[in-house]
């Protein structure tokens, strides 16, 4: 009786160290930094990759299709510049002074919920250049001047940047925005 | 002792199996409810527009006021064609296989023409092509693009991305006028 009692600890203890591990090899695989700019993470690379399988996994098990290869690039963060969480309590800046795709979006999603719901957005048709040409956008909970990505009062969330991946402004070659932290709550 | 390393041979079975039984259908599993409650009401081999809160659940990194249309194709019955009718401007097409692999993609540029059909079927298994190499009667398919899913099952997924919010609805339908079809009359 009691074999059969540290038997089924052995096969329970065995399931849930597969179950887990598999977990955290789909959500580790293909994420790779992009360029100098490390706090913005990419798996479009594992996408076309060895680690595709993995990949693939990961969208799938946020109930998401994964961006096509070719035709879309996707970047996320949760942190700033500085390697702090993002969080609805703080004001951000984001720039962005590179040359930018034909067509690129901000999403904020709300990391603290079981699903990653789309929050705000600031996209290429609904933000305003600079008159140098750069791209200031303002993430914070109360109205800013120009550019402006609404938190709410989200305890932490990310940022997910999409862009066309046509043309020679790819994203590997050109980390979409810095993101630097100005005032806490 | 020979019991206890019977059992910890097992547990070891154990984590493979439920390490390569996570992997291969666990994210099918929640792909496809997720799949499932977006085309409730709709069924296979049907061309619809993806409401705002769905379009952002599936495809979260692209903006909601765009307009996203998908067809759920089952080829396992005969090939099915997508018949696109896009609007002027930026989109892109895409056909997934229900595990979620890109198997075509093609955007505006790339296809040079807004409106074009791509013919779906299923890709044949080693034994079929066997077959297809000694037959010299087999017809051409000669008209639009053909694709061959490796799967029964998969998604076609059109992108139309808006500059302004409040041209949706107009666009919307616009998009609706692409089909998706089965070769095969439904039974009635």
């Amino acid at each position: 009786m009691r074999s059969l009692a540290e038997g089924i600890v052995y096969l329970t203890a065995g399931v849930l160290a597969g179950a887990l591990s598999a977990y955290l090899v789909i959500e580790s695989s293909g994420e790779q930094p992009l360029g100098n700019n490390d706090h913005w993470i990419s798996r479009a690379e594992g996408l076309a990759g060895d680690s595709a399988f993995y990949v693939r996994a990961h969208f799938m098990m946020q109930g998401r299709l994964p961006p096509a290869p070719g035709q879309i690039d996707e970047a996320t963060t949760n942190t700033d510049s500085s390697g702090q969480a993002l969080t609805g309590n703080c004001h951000y800046t984001l720039t962005s002074t590179g040359a930018m795709p034909r067509w690129w979006s901000l999403v904020l999603l709300n990391t603290g919920t079981a699903t990653t719901a789309q929050q705000a957005i600031a996209d290429v048709d609904s933000t305003v250049r600079e008159a140098d040409g750069s791209i200031i956008i303002r993430a914070a909970d109360t109205p800013q001047p120009g550019n402006w990505l609404r938190t709410g009062a989200l305890r932490h969330y990310s940022l997910l940047y999409s862009a066309a991946a046509t043309g020679e402004q790819r994203l590997a070659a050109a980390p979409p925005f810095t993101i630097t932290l100005e005032d806490c709550r | 002792m020979k019991v206890r390393l019977f059992w910890i041979a097992a547990g070891l079975v154990a984590a493979v199996a439920a390490y390569a039984g996570f992997l291969l259908f666990v994210p099918s599993l929640m792909f496809s409810a997720e799949i499932a409650r977006l085309s409730q009401g709709h069924g296979s081999n049907t061309f619809f527009i993806l409401a705002e809160q769905d379009q952002a659940q599936l495809l979260p990194g692209l903006p909601r006021s765009g307009v996203t249309g998908i067809c759920l194709f089952d080829v396992s019955n005969g090939s099915v064609t997508l018949s696109a009718n896009l609007p002027d401007g930026f989109w892109i097409t895409t056909i997934y296989s229900d595990k979620g692999e890109t198997i075509y993609t093609v955007n505006n540029r790339q296809s040079g023409s807004n409106t074009f059909n791509v013919s779906l079927s299923r890709a044949p298994g080693f034994i079929e092509m066997l077959a297809q190499a000694t037959d010299k009667e087999r017809p051409e398919i000669d008209s639009g693009w053909t694709v061959q899913s490796p799967e029964s099952q998969g998604l076609a997924v059109v992108w139309y991305p808006l500059a302004d919010p409040a041209l949706r609805e107009m666009a919307a339908a616009a998009v609706a006028r692409s089909s998706c079809s089965s070769a095969l009359a439904p039974s009635q």
